[in-house]
């Protein structure tokens, strides 16, 4: 059975589940009692499905657009492109030092369109401004500024201390670029985009601290699973021997 | 956990319930984890929707609404119990919608004072008229079908006599008709309902 296949099947289980519980609970709550009201004036009962279907569409259409992963996955040519100007850029320079190392392979990741996260819940608030500025300041390069910006928002949510701590690497403060990377890669599972993204970056200020042991380490966690920087990961590690 | 999560049917264990994926949201800012929620009450939110909209473009349209606030402000709630706490929301959102339209057509009438079905002074609390919002709900069903159709486009959609006339197939003397009588049955319907509840 194909993944695909599997996952319809799971959705259609999941569906009936759900209408199952919504008719046949013997004790059904204030809730259910009202969406029974709201079906019953439905003159045809299959029209009900087709109407959550359209609903669905429409939703998913609305958390693909929110939804951080695809704004990372933008980030794959970039990478790729980056590490072939690493290695060319390798070629002509031997034996470069750490900090060198690092800064040839940091590459600021993009801020994706408007309303992609970045942005916050609070657009058009005091803090929704200050995130839009402290965006717009990483977009442009100028890191410091950014950091002053970001600074005054609320920086619990990680892909606020991602790009914060890009934007400490950027400035060239290594060490704050790692705390911020850390606890950004912490919050969230390995795997996900933004994690990984965090880690490359991390293995980046690691490098540029000339912690090398740890910037290997965390290049290898790259290396060893697919997805976003696997490659540029395994490349940079290689470059370290 | 936001590649995990990139399709809202995959990631979260089913075992996590929904304040736990509210509070997972509120850390991550994942969206994923609103699809999950989405995906447990898609069905009540947009059942209720229907109850009180009475058409099944504005209901989709309110329960899209409601999730996309979720979506976009769902950080900022504190929310002990979910399944109550988003029932309340999806009915305040259409007792809210209702009254606005049921104003706008009040005012454009100036037929009464209060409210369109119930006298004035038989208006008490806010509690009371949700009540009464609930209680008309369920009477529109009651009624025939011409009156249900004229009532529900005239009062809930705020269409006017020609617009009714050229979306159905009663001429300008059945909608009124359709409209007057459904309405004299709604007040009457409803005087019953509030001496019980009195």
């Amino acid at each position: 059975m194909s993944k695909n296949r599997k996952h319809t099947d799971e959705e259609a289980k999941g569906v009936q589940e759900k209408w199952s519980a919504l008719w046949k609970d013997p004790e059904p709550d204030a809730f259910s009692l009202h969406a029974r009201q709201g079906y019953r004036q439905l003159r045809d009962p299959n029209r009900a499905r087709q109407l959550l279907s359209g609903l669905n569409k429409r939703m998913d259409e609305k958390l693909a657009r929110r939804r951080p992963a695809r704004r990372i996955s933008l980030l794959l040519p970039l990478g790729i492109a980056a590490s072939l100007a690493l290695l060319v850029l390798f070629t002509w320079l031997r034996e470069p030092r750490a900090d060198q190392l690092a800064y040839r392979a940091f590459d600021p990741l993009p801020v994706a369109g408007a309303g992609v996260g970045v942005r916050g819940a609070s657009e058009g608030s005091v803090s929704g401004d200050l995130r839009e500025r402290a965006f717009a300041l990483y977009e442009a390069g100028a890191y410091e500024q950014a950091l002053e910006a970001f600074s005054s928002i609320d920086t619990a949510d990680p892909v606020t201390t991602l790009y914060q701590g890009i934007s400490h690497l950027g400035a060239k403060q290594a060490r704050k670029a790692a705390h911020h990377l850390q606890r950004t890669a912490e919050q969230l599972e390995p795997d996900s985009p933004i994690a990984r993204a965090a880690t490359w970056y991390l293995a980046l200020s690691y490098l540029a601290d000339e912690q090398i042991d740890l910037a290997k380490q965390k290049l290898e966690e790259l290396a060893r699973s697919p997805g976003d920087y696997q490659r540029e990961a395994a490349a940079l590690r290689s470059e370290m021997d | 956990m936001i590649g995990v999560l990139s399709n809202p049917f995959q990631g979260p264990k089913p075992s996590h319930t929904d304040e736990e994926l509210l509070a997972k949201y509120k850390r991550t800012g994942d969206p994923a984890y609103v699809g999950q929620l989405y995906r447990r009450y898609d069905h009540k939110v947009l059942g209720v929707c229907l109850f009180y909209l009475k058409d099944e473009g504005d209901s989709q349209d309110a329960a899209m609404d409601i999730f996309v606030n979720l979506l976009e402000n769902g950080r900022n709630y504190e929310v002990k119990n979910f399944n109550s706490w988003i029932y309340q929301v999806t009915r305040n959102y259409c007792i809210k919608y209702l009254q606005k339209q049921l104003g706008r057509r009040e005012l454009s009438t100036g037929e009464f004072d209060g409210n369109l079905f119930v006298e004035k002074e038989e208006l008490g609390t806010l509690l009371y008229r949700e009540a009464v919002l609930d209680r008309l709900c369920e009477a529109v069903e009651e009624l025939n079908e011409g009156q249900r159709t004229c009532i529900v486009l005239f009062y809930f959609k705020g269409l006017s006599y020609k617009e009714i006339e050229r979306k159905s197939t009663y001429t300008a003397n059945e909608i009124k008709s359709h409209i007057q009588n459904g309405k004299r049955r709604l007040r009457n319907i409803l005087s019953e309902s509030l001496e019980q509840m009195d």
